[in-house]
């Protein structure tokens, strides 16, 4: 069974390096062409767009509809997730403290295809018999460019990756998390059902239940982490600017210790960078579309800004955490990468071992929130391949099942290198509907900036301010 | 088909070989940089690949227009 697990390891780790290189490609290339048709909007709307994205007030009249908030906090579960804390750690170490400023620039790049896939998301939603709102690559590739084959791929692709192999992946990370911190007897069994448990309750409870369970947890969960983060840094304050510094100093001069070049370095920081944030991936259009909201050009600039605070803030505060500790061969020293670098730099703090159990319970919630965003996502592409209480519980126990099953084996390798190919495959297919699709997405942002500038406080969207309107449905 | 969608389609599909060729390369030598070379290649299919999306949609619907909304007050 071992050698079985290892050969399909071996072979996916190869598709794996192709399709991520073919997605590099489309995600940093039209990342670019995006932000420059959008005139740096993410950076220079910055402030508006976090006030966008603070609003609480639902704008529409279904009570099965989501707030923007509430779909922007859905959005940064999904978001802000394991990969906010090994992932970075991994980064450093396989990359250097440089690749954290890759990180940086990866994420102000694909903030820009976030917003274009989320106002496409929005555009092309739909309403489906649960009352809410459903959308994402799927819906805009059927009805943006006419083809249900294509919708019906993405979608199966979408559930394949984000219901089964991510759900594994973070599942397995937070059972291990826990069962390092808090070691007894056949502990992996017991919480493998406690996670298994309460998602069970969380995906059965409907999305409006998910919404007011992400709203309230994943703000607090993200602050939480920062203070405790910033709390872990004031004990090695005294290295504080030398960690910023061997950001910047290695920006483009990789440590002899790791070897490589500087495309190891940017490499590492994009990888780990698309992975946390999901820039352009396809998976947070699928949450922007559920927001009900006057304009679609709204939720285009609230998903860019979550971009933006997974990356620049609770990814740079976890590599500052780390990177404080000392200089960097001592960081090395440890010979450990993901959260375990993590709980042995802040273990080495005054927290002691508190901070192992601290992170672990991070790592839980962070998994936890992460799992329910990605089972938001299955629903609503399930409900894409056939929308019925069949298919849609028959996606509701894939979810669990996978959580369960992945949390007893406690062994993500090759469901690790299994959905991270799917995903790659997803950003490529994703970013090329996007750009045949880009069109409406600036019309629609045309519109915004005329409706602004003539001093309409809150623009309203028709749809026949697009020259190409057949396959909008939710919008007058 | 018409022949611009059918120029995008080719482009596209060179910025496939780039990025294929740019793990070939990563994986089979040891130099990491040298793979950089068809991402960057990449990137400038990419921007053709979009000047034409662009140029095939400005043919058929024009160029954008920008509704004038100063006479309306909400």
């Amino acid at each position: 069974m071992v050698d079985l697990i290892t050969a399909i390891d071996g072979m996916v780790c190869v598709w794996n390096a192709y399709f991520w290189r073919i997605a590099f490609v489309f995600l940093i290339g039209l990342g670019i062409v995006f932000t420059i048709k959008l005139k740096g909007i993410q950076i220079t709307h910055l402030g508006r767009n976090a006030k966008l994205a603070l609003s609480g007030v639902s704008e529409g009249k279904g009570k099965k509809k989501l707030s923007s908030f509430e779909a922007f906090c859905i959005s940064m579960g999904a978001r802000i997730g394991v990969g906010n804390i090994a992932g970075v750690a991994t980064a450093i170490v396989t990359g250097g403290p440089g690749a954290v400023f890759w990180m940086w620039i990866f994420a102000i790049i694909g903030s820009a295809s976030s917003f274009m896939e989320s106002v496409l998301a929005q555009i092309y939603k739909e309403q489906k018999t649960d009352g809410g709102y459903h959308g994402g690559p799927a819906y805009y590739a059927t009805k943006g460019l006419k083809s249900r084959k294509l919708g019906i791929f993405v979608a199966m692709l979408l559930v394949l990756t984000f219901g089964v192999g991510f759900v594994m992946v973070q599942s397995c990370n937070a059972s291990n998390a826990l069962c390092g911190a808090f070691d007894f007897e056949n502990n992996h069994m017991i919480f493998a059902v406690i996670i298994a448990a309460i998602a069970s309750v969380l995906v059965f409870g409907g999305f409006k239940l998910i919404g007011k369970f992400s709203s309230t947890v994943v703000p607090i969960m993200a602050v939480l982490w920062i203070i405790f983060a910033i709390i872990a840094m004031a004990f090695n304050v005294e290295n504080l600017g030398n960690a910023i510094g061997m950001i910047f100093a290695n920006a483009f001069d990789i440590p002899s210790i790791i070897g490589g070049g500087i495309g190891t370095i940017i490499i590492t920081g994009l990888k780990r960078g698309v992975f946390s944030n999901e820039a352009g991936l396809g998976s947070i259009a699928n949450v922007a579309a559920t927001s009900d909201i006057k304009h679609p050009v709204k939720q285009g600039k609230i998903q860019s800004f979550g971009v933006l605070v997974d990356t620049l803030l609770v990814c740079t505060v976890t590599a500052l955490v780390i990177l404080s500790y000392g200089s960097f061969d001592s960081i090395m020293a440890f010979g450990d990468k993901g959260s375990v670098l993590v709980q042995d730099v802040i273990s080495s703090t005054p927290m002691g071992e508190a901070a192992n159990y601290i992170i672990a319970v991070f790592m839980f919630i962070f998994a936890f929130t992460s799992m329910i965003g990605y089972y938001t996502m299955s629903e609503s592409n399930a409900r894409f391949i056939k929308d019925s209480k069949v298919t849609i519980n028959l996606v509701r126990i894939i979810v669990i099942v996978s959580a369960l099953v992945a949390a007893i084996i406690a062994d993500v390798t090759v469901v690790d290198d299994i959905s991270d190919t799917f995903m790659a495959a997803m950003a490529s297919v994703n970013m090329v509907i996007v750009a045949l699709l880009s069109r409406q997405v600036f019309e629609a942002y045309a519109d915004w900036r005329n409706q602004k500038k003539a001093g309409i406080e809150e623009p309203e969207f028709h749809k026949d301010i697009l020259s190409d309107s057949s396959g909008v449905t939710e919008w007058r | 088909m018409k022949p611009i969608s059918n120029a995008i389609a080719v482009v596209g599909l060179i910025a496939v070989a780039l990025g294929i060729s740019m793990a070939y390369i990563e994986r089979h030598t040891d130099d990491v940089n040298l793979a950089f070379i068809p991402l960057l290649i990449g990137f400038v299919v990419i921007a053709i690949f979009y000047q034409l999306i662009t140029k095939r949609d400005n043919d058929e619907y024009g160029k954008i227009h920008e509704k004038d909304y100063s006479q309306k007050k909400q």
